[in-house]
C-alpha cells in the first residue's frame, strides 16, 4: 500500500470530475430550476386563494371577478397508438395531462412499468406535487417500491421535502411499506414545510427519542426557524437530552442561528 | 467575471464546475468511500445549495456551502441508515455479504474510508481538507475537542499508511485516547 490520503483523494477527485464535469453543470442547473419552480408553485398555490378570498371579503367584486380559480391547462399529450404506451404515460404525468393518463391506462399501459432510466411514474407525479396524478396512479396500482428494494417507497422523501401537507398525507396513507416514522419526521423537520411538520406531529409521529434524537435538533441544525416554532407549539420537548447533552447546549455548540438557540433555551427555561 | 460584480447563479455554477469540481469530488470520495456515490453526493449538494433562494456571490462561498451540504448529507444518510438497520435488524443480520464493498469495488483506500464511521469521515474532511483546527472542527460538529481527537485517532488507526502524510502535520492529536463521554464531562 503506497501513497498518502491527500494524493489518493486528489487522484480519485480528478477521475470523478472528468466523468461528472462535461454534463454535470447542465444537469445540476436543470434540477435546480425544477426545484425552484416547485417552490414557486407552492407559494402561488397559497397566495392565489388568499388573494381571491381577500378580494371577495373586501367586496371588491369587480377586481375579484378577475381572479379565476386555479385552472390546469396542461399541454395535451397526443396519444399515439403505434408507439409503446408506457413512455407516453410518463409524458402525460410530466405535462400534468390527467385525461391522457387515464386514457393510456384504459388502453392497457402497464402500471408496474420499470423505467430503463429516469423516474418511476409515482416519482414523476410527486416531483410535480400533483395529487390528482398520484391518485390516478394509486387507482391503477402503479409501482411505489423499486424492484431492487421492495421495502422502500420512492414517493416518501420527495413528497416530504418538496410538497405540501395534502400530498404528504396521501403518500403516507397509501404507502405500501412500513414507514419509519422517526426518519420521516426527521426529513420534515430539516427539509420540509412547516405544515408538513404539523401534519406529522398531529398524526402522532415522534418528536423525539429521549437520549438519541430530537426533531428540534434536526430543525435547528438546518436553520429552519418555522419548523422549530411549529415543533415547540406541537409539544416537542426542549429539555430533551441527546447523547448526554441537553438540547439547548447541543444546538448552541452546533453553530445554530442565535435566534433558534434563544427560542429553544427560552422554551427549556434555560437562562442565557 | 469582472470588477466585483455579483455573478448570476448560472455563472457561479459554471465557475464552480470549472474550477472546484476535482476538489469537491475528492471531498465526496472521502465522505463516501466511493467514486459513484461521491459523484452523486456532489451533484445533490450543488442542487441543494442553489435551490435555496439565497444569493451566492462568488465561487468560493459556493464551494463552502456545497461542502457544508455534503457533510450534512453524510450525517443525515448515516442517521437514516442507523434507523433503518434498527428497524430491519432481523433482515440485516441474515446478510453476511458486504454489499456496499461489492458495489464500490476493490480499491484499498476506498475500502479503508468506508471502514470509517460517517462522523469520523466528516471530522477528517473538516480537519484536513478544510484545514480547520481541532477546536474549530469540534465547534463545527457540535462536539468536544476530545471527541474530535478520538475521531481523528480512529481515522489514523484505520487509514494506516494513507494517514502518514497527515500525521506529519498533526502532532497535536498523537497518543490521544479520549472517549467522547470523557470529553463531554471535561467541559
Amino acid at each position: 500500500m503506497t501513497g498518502d490520503l491527500l494524493t489518493e483523494l486528489e487522484s480519485h477527485g480528478a477521475a470523478m470530475a472528468g466523468r461528472l464535469g462535461p454534463e454535470g453543470a447542465a444537469a445540476a442547473r436543470g434540477r435546480i430550476a425544477k426545484v425552484r419552480r416547485r417552490r414557486a408553485a407552492g407559494v402561488v398555490a397559497v397566495l392565489v386563494p388568499v388573494l381571491g378570498l381577500g378580494g371577495w371579503f373586501l367586496g371588491t367584486s369587480s377586481r375579484a371577478s378577475n381572479i379565476q380559480p386555479a385552472h390546469t391547462d396542461p399541454t395535451a399529450v397526443q396519444i399515439s397508438y403505434d408507439e409503446p404506451l408506457e413512455p407516453q404515460v410518463q409524458q402525460a404525468i410530466v405535462a400534468g395531462d390527467h385525461d391522457a393518463m387515464r386514457k393510456l391506462f384504459e388502453l392497457g399501459a402497464y402500471p408496474l412499468h420499470i423505467p430503463v432510466e429516469g423516474q418511476y411514474y409515482v416519482e414523476s407525479a410527486v416531483a410535480r406535487c400533483d395529487l390528482e396524478a398520484l391518485t390516478i396512479l394509486d387507482d391503477v396500482g402503479a409501482r411505489r417500491a423499486p424492484v431492487s428494494d421492495i421495502s422502500f417507497d420512492v414517493a416518501i422523501e420527495p413528497a416530504v421535502t418538496t410538497c405540501g401537507a395534502d400530498v404528504v398525507e396521501h403518500v403516507l396513507e397509501t404507502s405500501p411499506v412500513e414507514i419509519d416514522q422517526v426518519e420521516v419526521m426527521s426529513m420534515a423537520a430539516s427539509r420540509g414545510e412547516p405544515d408538513v411538520v404539523t401534519l406529522l406531529a398531529r398524526r402522532g409521529y415522534p418528536l423525539e427519542v429521549p437520549g438519541e434524537w430530537s426533531a428540534l435538533d434536526d430543525a435547528a441544525r438546518a436553520g429552519e426557524h418555522r419548523a422549530v416554532a411549529v415543533l415547540l407549539e406541537e409539544g416537542a420537548d426542549p429539555t430533551v437530552v441527546i447523547d448526554g447533552v441537553p438540547l439547548a447546549e447541543l444546538v448552541d455548540r452546533e453553530g445554530t442561528p442565535v435566534e433558534i438557540v434563544d427560542a429553544i433555551r427560552a422554551a427549556a427555561g434555560v437562562e442565557g | 467575471m469582472g470588477g466585483g460584480e455579483i455573478m448570476a447563479d448560472a455563472e457561479v455554477i459554471e465557475e464552480l464546475y470549472r474550477t472546484a469540481l476535482p476538489r469537491l469530488c475528492g471531498y465526496g470520495f472521502l465522505l463516501t468511500g466511493s467514486e459513484a456515490e461521491g459523484e452523486e453526493m456532489v451533484q445533490a449538494a450543488i442542487v441543494k445549495t442553489f435551490s435555496r433562494w439565497r444569493r451566492i456571490d462568488d465561487v468560493h462561498s459556493a464551494e463552502a456551502y456545497v461542502r457544508a451540504a455534503m457533510r450534512t448529507l453524510t450525517i443525515d444518510a448515516a442517521r437514516r441508515a442507523t434507523r433503518w438497520r434498527r428497524a430491519m435488524h432481523t433482515l440485516v443480520e441474515r446478510g453476511g455479504e458486504d454489499v456496499e464493498a461489492a458495489i464500490a469495488g476493490s480499491d484499498e483506500v476506498a475500502a479503508a474510508i468506508r471502514d470509517l464511521p460517517p462522523r469520523v469521515r466528516v471530522a477528517v474532511a473538516l480537519r484536513y481538507l478544510d484545514d480547520l483546527t481541532v477546536a474549530e472542527t469540534a465547534e463545527r460538529m457540535g462536539l468536544t475537542e476530545g471527541a474530535v481527537k478520538k475521531y481523528l485517532h480512529t481515522a489514523r488507526e484505520r487509514l494506516g499508511p494513507w494517514h502518514e502524510a497527515l500525521d506529519a502535520e498533526d502532532t497535536d492529536d498523537d497518543q490521544v485516547r479520549v472517549t467522547e463521554a470523557e470529553g463531554r464531562r471535561a467541559r
